[in-house]
């Protein structure tokens, strides 16, 4: 419980500090979104509604720096991000509530099967090591893990979606109006095959080599020889005495390729122009939308320290000598 | 007694893909049922791979190369892999040398007894707990360790509990290789004490391998030397103890200090035993014996005969050469 306790604080401590370095950098950078707006409608707007825009955007510039901080925190809890400048005159949370679901959805679950095809790939990888299979299979796992993404995910693009035809463009499902129901989940998932299997491709051999590694230090534990000893069947070795012990760094790794999923799709919705948070960061970024960045910001760091909080919990349960060392 | 091991020309080692490395050269040796034998030798004699060998437990790049084990009678060379895997731990099992390392970090004590037991035996989770404990209590560690990790015990309950788990199934044998290194020499003995009696209560046979010579003198039934992969000198221990023939056997007895008795100088041997992954001419321990003929021992490596009953010696110092 003690180890628990810490590492809540600890989550709370960094949390605090990322939503303070999120507040002060945008403040470091020159103009604000304000004026950017002002810029936009190229002098048709009067002085009112200037100052009404930088208070709707939260930058006052009158008030004093710790008033606006203190503003921002409770903006911040209270999830009133401000008004997105691309999207105007929508709300940051909508927009950002739009577009989390699919990134979720698509990196999250693409990781996820990249992880675990991976890991079970290396395991069976380095338990036959001197196979034919396991020859072929590990310069192929470098090969697909070392080969720049955004070229591959290009290149699939146009040879499955524009040559073949057998996939849409883009987007995230069919734009044809009526859909409900199966027909639209279908449609969903045919929309992702492109994006998720290009995620898969990529991630999966690094998840492989991860594993095999592993797998390959602690095969000459002195464990592994005396479960050997025992008479052990060899799927028990395998599994419970060379995977589960392997898998624990791999473990970690997997925690934080969670955390940066929706930072990490950035050029796989880019090049699917799949609507999820990384296309609207890069429009964002395109647009010069402060609000709308920052929340984003936020978000990953956010995603980032709760995939870390959830990863130290589970390893508790994975590695027992965390749970006494924490105490 | 009947025979329980026989081992005839055994030849093991290591293959890397561009030397070979002999560390089991022609090693012959019986051990009765019951019998405690222990095998000492100073560092990479081959003490270990020779008791891995003789349960074909040598793992790549370790191979056996020639030679014939046979177990209570069934050729251990010809059985199958699934056959050899039912025969370990029922019949034979294994203590190893860094026992601090063998248990698995992320299962409990209780999984790993049980682990040791149920893929040979059919038993109910109440006769393998019942079994667990009855084992913990042989060995003198309390059964609330049962729920216990590996490394909330400390290194003489670890090798305890693996003690416990070679005697799971009533093997006919245990293999100890240098069982208690890593312990401080009081719990060393006492180990090993308790060990001798359990055998004396259960009656399997131990080969016990060692560097440490003191450690076995007292306690073992015979004492093999291995110097350079091969065993130089088998005999009984009182024999042994009381008239060391081979010139190696000599040194090493007299390379640690008597309890009782007078001071004396202690002699080490002089110089290093030679590599193992090239051919020796003539007898291994040619270049640091101090009773070497020349023209005899650099030529013919002796075999081990026995020179007098039980006593066997592989020296040209008596075999009439």
């Amino acid at each position: 419980m003690k180890y628990i306790l810490k590492r809540v604080i600890f989550f709370l401590i960094t949390a605090w500090a990322a939503l303070t370095i999120n507040f002060i950098l945008p403040r470091l950078m020159p103009g604000n979104p304000a004026e950017v707006m002002i810029a936009k409608f190229q002098g048709r707007l009067n002085p009112q509604a200037i100052s009404a825009l930088e208070i709707a955007f939260g930058i006052n510039t009158h008030e004093s720096m710790f008033l606006q901080y203190w503003d921002y925190l409770g903006r911040m809890l209270t999830g009133n991000f401000g008004i997105s400048v691309s999207f105007y005159p929508t709300t940051v949370g909508q927009v950002l509530s739009q577009a989390i679901p699919w990134t979720l959805g698509l990196a999250g679950i693409s990781t996820v099967i990249a992880f675990i095809i991976g890991t079970l790939l290396g395991i069976r990888v380095s338990w036959r090591r001197n196979s034919a299979s396991s020859t072929v299979t590990v310069p192929l796992a470098f090969f697909l893990n070392s080969m720049p993404y955004f070229w591959f995910a290009l290149v699939v693009e146009y040879v499955f979606a524009f040559i073949f035809g057998w996939f849409p463009l883009g987007g995230a499902y069919s734009s044809a109006s009526g859909l409900a129901g199966l027909s639209l989940v279908w449609s969903v998932l045919y929309h992702a095959i492109l994006p998720a299997g290009t995620i898969v491709i990529t991630a999966m051999g690094g998840w492989m080599l991860t594993m095999r590694n592993n797998m390959i230090s602690v095969l000459s534990d002195d464990y592994i020889t005396f479960a050997f000893a025992q008479g052990l069947p060899e799927r028990e070795i395998e599994l419970n005495y060379a995977a589960r012990n392997a898998i624990l760094p791999s473990f970690t790794g997997f925690a934080m390729a969670i955390g940066f999923v929706i930072s990490g799709v950035l050029l796989t919705e880019i090049v699917f122009s799949y609507p999820g948070v990384g296309y609207l960061l890069y429009q964002a970024v395109l647009n010069i939308d402060y609000p709308l960045m920052q929340a984003i910001f936020l978000f990953i760091t956010i995603a980032v320290l709760i995939a870390n909080f959830i990863a130290d919990m589970v390893y508790v349960f994975l590695d027992p000598r965390a749970r006494s060392s924490g105490e | 007694m009947a025979t329980l091991l026989k081992v005839k020309d055994l030849n093991a080692g290591y293959e890397f893909t561009k030397f070979k490395t002999w560390a089991v050269r022609d090693v012959s040796f019986e051990l009765d049922q019951g019998e405690f034998l222990g095998i000492a030798g100073e560092s990479g004699c081959g003490k270990s791979t020779l008791a891995f060998g003789v349960i074909r437990l040598l793992m790549p790049p370790g191979r056996i190369f020639s030679g014939s084990i046979e177990f209570n009678n069934i050729d251990l060379m010809k059985v199958d892999d699934e056959q050899l895997r039912k025969m370990r731990w029922k019949e034979f099992s294994m203590v190893f040398q860094a026992s601090m390392n063998v248990l698995n970090p992320v299962l409990k004590v209780r999984t790993q007894i049980y682990n040791s037991i149920k893929y040979h035996v059919n038993m109910t989770e109440d006769e393998l707990e019942k079994r667990a404990k009855e084992l913990l209590n042989l060995v003198n560690v309390s059964s609330k360790y049962l729920d216990a990790y590996p490394h909330q015990l400390s290194g003489g309950m670890k090798q305890r509990v693996v003690i416990a788990m070679a005697l799971a199934l009533n093997p006919k044998l245990i293999i100890m290789d240098e069982p208690t290194t890593a312990l401080d020499v009081v719990v060393q003995r006492r180990i090993l004490q308790e060990v001798d009696e359990l055998r004396k209560k259960l009656g399997f046979a131990i080969i016990f391998i060692t560097h440490d010579l003191s450690l076995l003198v007292e306690i073992s039934d015979s004492l093999a030397i291995m110097y350079a992969g091969q065993i130089v000198e088998k005999a009984p221990s009182e024999k042994l103890y009381a008239k060391q023939m081979h010139p190696y056997t000599y040194g090493l007895m007299h390379s640690f200090p008597p309890l009782v008795g007078k001071r004396q100088k202690l002699h080490g041997i002089a110089g290093r035993p030679p590599d193992l992954s090239q051919e020796i001419k003539g007898c291994p321990f040619y270049p640091r014996c101090e009773k070497r003929i020349s023209g005899v021992c650099d030529v013919e490596n002796p075999k081990l005969v026995e020179i007098e009953s039980e006593h066997f010696v592989a020296c040209h110092l008596y075999d009439g050469k």
